[in-house]
């Protein structure tokens, strides 16, 4: 009888460790949504990339306004950051940024990056692209631009976004200012500003 | 005792070759020993940027801060037209951008967008 019990307290806390290593991995906390189903052969990121294979999601498609095919992936990198990373699927070209895999959102519900081509004068900017992924409390997001005028940004079952402007949209005012993330409600849970980082030295 | 004009030559070949193997090493060594730090580890103010050395080797520029939430930019400007590629700008804790080796040679360049004073550092490899 003793013998039991202490076997059915064995199982007992077998289970509570299990689910503790569970947690601990990150892929419950963190709250990217990617990270929770399991891996495709085109999560991984491409050959030609830098940086060390790790795991990986590709979490959204798109075509750069000069054609070209990218992606957006949310990878885990040996620092034990979560980063978030425009990718060129040709050449392996990868921009981005990285969090704490605790906090990938900053505090947040979004988490964003802006990628541009040429530079540093603005009329030499041949294409801007903004990326990002919003954590499972986001329902919709939408973009503002500088005549505050508003538009739906596309989300992926991944809830990930990428949106991609050519250089006419720099000088037609058509560039995003700011995406705002919405809950079921409608409420904004989360605000980032859109930042090219030429202004500064354009001003 | 005095060396041939053949023994001369072989020893002035090998002397070449020595030379032109130590060459090789030191360019391979100097292509790589400056990777590193660019941009030292201080509290970073509005519009202060830092650039590297020039070369064909680089592939990843990192800008890194302590914390999230100020706004970085990282790009690579290149020797030719010193036009910029791959440029980055986000509030994550690192802010990256990577590009494969190969012509023409660029210099990693980190600049802070932030109002706000922030401590960080930028890294080039």
């Amino acid at each position: 009888m003793r013998g039991r019990t202490v076997a059915q307290a064995v199982v007992v806390l077998a289970s509570i460790a299990g689910i503790s290593a569970g947690a601990a991995t990150g892929l419950v906390k963190t709250g990217v949504v990617a990270l929770s189903r399991t891996p495709e052969a085109a999560d991984a990121l491409p050959a030609a990339s830098v940086l060390k294979a790790g795991e990986s999601r590709r979490v959204a498609d798109f075509e750069s306004p000069t054609n070209t095919l990218r992606a957006v992936f949310v990878a885990r990198d040996s620092d034990d950051k979560l980063c978030l990373w425009d990718t060129n699927l040709v050449s392996g070209q990868q921009g981005g940024g990285c969090n704490f895999a605790s906090d990938p959102f900053a505090g947040g519900s979004m988490m964003t990056s802006v990628s541009l081509d040429g530079g540093p004068g603005l009329g030499t900017v041949s294409e801007v692209r903004v990326i990002g992924v919003v954590d499972p409390s986001v329902a919709t997001v939408e973009m503002r631009d500088s005549k505050g005028r508003t538009r739906p940004v596309h989300l992926t079952k991944d809830q990930a976004f990428a949106l991609a402007f050519h250089a006419g949209a720099i000088r037609s005012g058509g560039l995003p200012t700011v995406l705002l993330a919405r809950d079921t409600t409608g409420a904004v849970i989360d605000e980032e500003p859109v930042t090219l980082g030429i202004e500064v030295m354009n001003s | 005792m005095t060396a041939s004009p053949r023994l001369s030559l072989e020893h002035r070949s090998r002397l070449a070759i020595v030379v032109l193997a130590a060459f090789a090493a030191f360019l391979l060594f100097a292509s790589t020993a400056f990777a590193g730090v660019y941009g030292y580890y201080h509290a970073f103010q509005y519009n202060e940027s830092y650039g590297s050395g020039y070369s064909t080797g680089w592939v990843i520029n990192s800008f890194y801060a302590d914390l999230s939430g100020y706004s970085k930019t990282v790009t690579w400007i290149n020797n030719v037209d010193y036009g910029w590629s791959g440029t980055v700008t986000n509030t994550s804790v690192d802010t990256k951008t990577t590009r494969s080796t190969g012509s023409p040679a660029v210099k990693a360049h980190c600049h802070s967008n932030s109002f706000s004073p922030f401590y960080g550092w930028c890294n080039v490899g």
